[in-house]
């Protein structure tokens, strides 16, 4: 089911008054019941997947913890990490190695072909698979008691607020509420419901919006070149930004009002004034699933430089193929590892701009962290490595004649060229709520949007709400658009 | 939970209201007043008059109640066709009797069940003139199901004369009155209508007599008459758009759906009609662009119906490649429409043919 629908519209309503309205007893059962309605409105058949790791994520996490033997705990953790990953090697990742395979074959001019698999991708396979991981993991690691409960262990993998798009929840931070008895709160249901509208309207406002123009470019990368192709790249940047925090927000504010706390997501990454800062700042709940269980295992930076920046790149190369089987992901997640290793030479070397003081500086910093962000989302996004570079390529083509064109004043120039052949409403408004959601980004400062609003005066804060709502209904974009991140 | 309920009923309701009431009264697409709008129109053509300022009326409902009003019962003309149609009047028949029974997306099952109607309304034309695209008869080309307005009529008419083809399943539109009801919360009918309030339309349709329509407009004859903003688009920009609608995906021909089409032509052949088929360009860029991407399609489906129309002794018109008739890109609205000028070019260039 989308967030951005109908359906949901009814649904949320119900699972949260039903389960305030039935006793706490029954409640994990509610919440698994609607969990299974919602992940089954995509695609019924997939719940067998999710049953198949449930089950034996269940069973390993209680054999871990029966087995005193540590050679026999690693190889039931191994076994079930192999379980997990096998599920998603064969869903995500065969059809990728089979055709890489049959390219290889192809110029080596030997007969035969591994046929590819007619399979769909299950939606948020990733997420729930490194959610199941990451509890055999820490039961392993004796931080997470083993769940005997069959129920509240599915509940943990598929509570439908994050199932499908995380943020990958671990298993200390959510288990134990699903016992605890929660009590409708007004505070819980005011920020959850905030955190919600502020997610529709990053998701229906902006980027079902930006989607247009970035689409126009991503998808026709032959027909276009210069200014078009920097204004898709740069909305392209914000689109995913508001796609994926949105759904985060609409995720942690469903859950918060049933009294759940999920982990943020998000914390304004494009005011980062570093590379590793906004890691820091974008998915954090898998950045630190990898810091966690594969960086810091690897020796994290407590090892020699060469080793060092080895595990980063590691790292940021399963990054990227955690998000697709495709070479423009591991480009991707390359590039960023890259940008880690320069960042940290470079502070070895002039520590001063480690830290800057000034304004000036910061500006430039975070403009600089924007620029290298923005140039690896052109791999991201591109469909093919051949397609991202000829974006690169392309993005520095005819700048100064496009100028003049824009200047010259003809309609036919502006709309192609500044207005990506969208409409002059489209460009403008888009515009207009960047800056607004930018502002608010500023004036935030260290709080989370909802303790941000909840902080000012009654007067203001009710004139947002009703700003919020008025902007959603006249400006959003509902088309139905799926979340970006569903395809991983 | 009082609280919570009050606050949410404090914030939303005045929304609410404003949806409904806008949406309601607005009503930019008619869902609301649908019935009486189009009556209003019907009325105004069928007494011989033309009628100006009509917006997003259901074109099916209107023919449906035009044909019913009009008293033509042996028109000279007939066109039946999508609006790449709509314009041919009396600008290209001059003071012959016609009926225009162009709607737009008209597919295969929107001729049927027109011939229906008139089959029904014992309206026997001299002469017809199908325009046949491509999506005419391709798969999927009833995706958008417009047709189902006129769905009994398409019933009829296959059951008396296409009984040896298989029959389509209807849907039954239940979906109709709870489309009805969700217009009026709807926030996408919502945005449309106060676009419809800011652009400074009215829904009030104008009896202007034998006058040239100013606006959007229908002829006495029910061909369609388009404001002057709409006939001078600029070149570039249209274009532009032309291209990029050269990827629009052109599915291969239904055999279902061509023997729809043949029957139709023997019913008209029994009835003493006498058939013509009319293919209008597509914009160049379009036409480049299509045959491009998907292997000379357009080239293809041409070719097709002008086989098809040799092998049946059926006079045929027109082309998709607008050079053929050497129009060009100024000749078009848009990317489906080209302009009464270069209808008349085409009529005229088959007419030299002919002579």
């Amino acid at each position: 089911m989308l967030f951005n629908s109908l359906e949901f519209a009814l649904f949320f309503p119900t699972v949260t008054i039903l389960f305030f309205l039935i006793p706490h007893k029954f409640r994990w059962l509610l919440l698994l019941l609607a969990s299974c309605f919602f992940y089954m409105f995509f695609k019924p058949i997939y719940i067998l997947i999710l049953i198949l790791t449930i089950v034996i994520d269940y069973f390993a996490g209680i054999w871990i913890a029966k087995t005193e033997n540590i050679r026999n705990r690693k190889r039931l953790l191994l076994l079930s990490i192999i379980a997990n990953v096998g599920v998603l090697v064969v869903f995500k990742y065969f059809n990728f190695l089979v055709e890489n395979i049959n390219v290889v074959m192809n110029t080596l001019h030997t007969t035969g072909r591994i046929p590819i698999l007619n399979i769909v991708l299950p939606i948020g396979l990733s997420f729930h698979t490194f959610q199941a991981m990451s509890y055999t993991i820490e039961v392993y690691r004796g931080n997470q008691k083993a769940e005997k409960h069959f129920g509240i262990y599915a509940l943990y993998v598929m509570f439908y607020p994050q199932l499908v798009a995380g943020p990958i929840e671990r298993p200390q931070n959510i288990l134990h509420q699903f016992y605890e008895e929660k009590k409708i709160k007004y505070e819980n249901i005011r920020s959850g419901l905030i955190l919600m509208a502020w997610g529709f309207f990053k998701k229906c406002v902006i980027a079902d919006r930006l989607a247009m123009f970035v689409g126009n470019v991503y998808g026709n990368v032959n027909e276009h070149h210069g200014i078009p192709v920097i204004i898709a790249t740069v909305f392209f940047a914000v689109q995913i930004f508001c796609d994926f925090s949105g759904y985060s927000d609409i995720a942690i504010g469903s859950a918060r009002c049933m009294g759940f706390d999920l982990m943020n997501n998000f914390d304004r990454p494009y005011l980062s004034t570093s590379i590793s800062e906004f890691w820091r700042r974008w998915h954090i709940s898998l950045s630190t699933w990898f810091r966690d269980y594969v960086y810091i295992p690897l020796g994290g930076n407590r090892v020699n430089k060469k080793r060092w920046y080895l595990n980063l790149m590691l790292v940021f190369l399963l990054s990227g193929i955690w998000h697709g089987a495709n070479w423009t992901f591991m480009i991707w997640g390359l590039l960023h590892g890259g940008y880690l290793i320069v960042e940290n030479i470079l502070y070895e070397k002039l520590p001063s701009i480690q830290n800057p003081i000034s304004k000036f500086a910061i500006i430039i910093k975070r403009g600089s962290v924007f620029f290298l962000v923005c140039l690896a989302w052109v791999f991201f996004r591109a469909q093919t490595t051949a397609d991202a570079f000829h974006i690169i390529k392309s993005a520095i083509v005819g700048i100064p004649q496009q100028i003049k064109e824009i200047f010259s004043n003809t309609l036919n120039a502006r709309l192609h060229i500044l207005y990506v052949n969208q409409s002059v409403f489209n460009f403008i408004v888009a515009i207009i709520f960047i800056l607004i959601m930018t502002m608010i980004h500023y004036e935030q400062k260290n709080k989370s949007f909802d303790q941000w609003l909840i902080s000012k005066k009654t007067s203001t804060r009710w004139f947002i709400y009703y700003l919020l709502v008025a902007a959603f209904i006249c400006f959003g974009v509902f088309n139905r658009t799926d979340f970006i991140y569903f395809q991983f | 939970m009082k609280k919570i309920l009050h606050k949410i009923f404090i914030l939303f309701i005045p929304f609410a209201i404003i949806i409904i009431a806008t949406n309601y009264l607005v009503d930019p697409a008619n869902v609301f007043s649908e019935d009486e709008y189009i009556d209003k129109i019907a009325n105004i053509i069928a007494s011989g008059n033309n009628a100006d300022n009509i917006v997003n009326c259901n074109e099916r409902l209107l023919q449906k109640k035009y044909l019913q009003k009009v008293k033509v019962n042996n028109p000279d003309v007939v066109i039946l066709g999508s609006s790449r149609v709509m314009e041919i009047g009396s600008n290209i028949y001059g003071n012959k009797k016609i009926l225009n029974a162009g709607v737009s997306h008209a597919n295969i099952n929107d001729l049927i069940a027109l011939a229906g109607l008139m089959d029904e309304l014992k309206i026997i034309p001299k002469e017809v003139v199908i325009n046949i695209d491509p999506f005419l008869i391709c798969k999927n080309s009833d995706a958008t199901g417009e047709w189902l307005t006129l769905k009994e009529y398409y019933r009829k008419f296959t059951i008396a004369y296409c009984s040896n083809l298989i029959k389509k399943n209807i849907v039954e539109e239940e979906g109709d009155k709870r489309k009805k009801y969700y217009s009026l919360i709807a926030f996408d009918y919502f945005q449309k209508s106060i676009e419809f309030l800011y652009k400074g339309n009215t829904k009030s349709v104008i009896n202007i007599g034998k006058n040239i329509p100013q606006k959007f407009g229908r002829y006495a004859n029910g061909s369609i008459a388009y404001p002057y903003k709409y006939q001078h688009p600029d070149t570039l920009i249209t274009a532009n758009v032309a291209k990029g609608m050269g990827k629009l995906i052109v599915s291969e021909i239904d055999n279902d759906n061509f023997l729809l089409l043949k029957c139709l032509l023997d019913y008209f052949k029994k009835k003493g009609t006498s058939v013509t088929l009319l293919m209008l360009p597509y914009h160049p860029d379009f036409y480049a662009s299509v045959n491009q991407i998907q292997k000379n399609i357009l080239i293809t489906y041409e070719a097709f119906y002008k086989n098809f129309a040799q092998e049946n002794n059926i006079e045929i018109i027109g082309s998709y490649d607008a050079k053929r008739e050497g129009l060009n890109n100024v000749d078009f609205y848009d990317t489906y429409h080209c302009n009464g000028n270069a209808i008349k070019i085409i009529f005229e260039n088959y007419n030299k043919k002919v002579k």
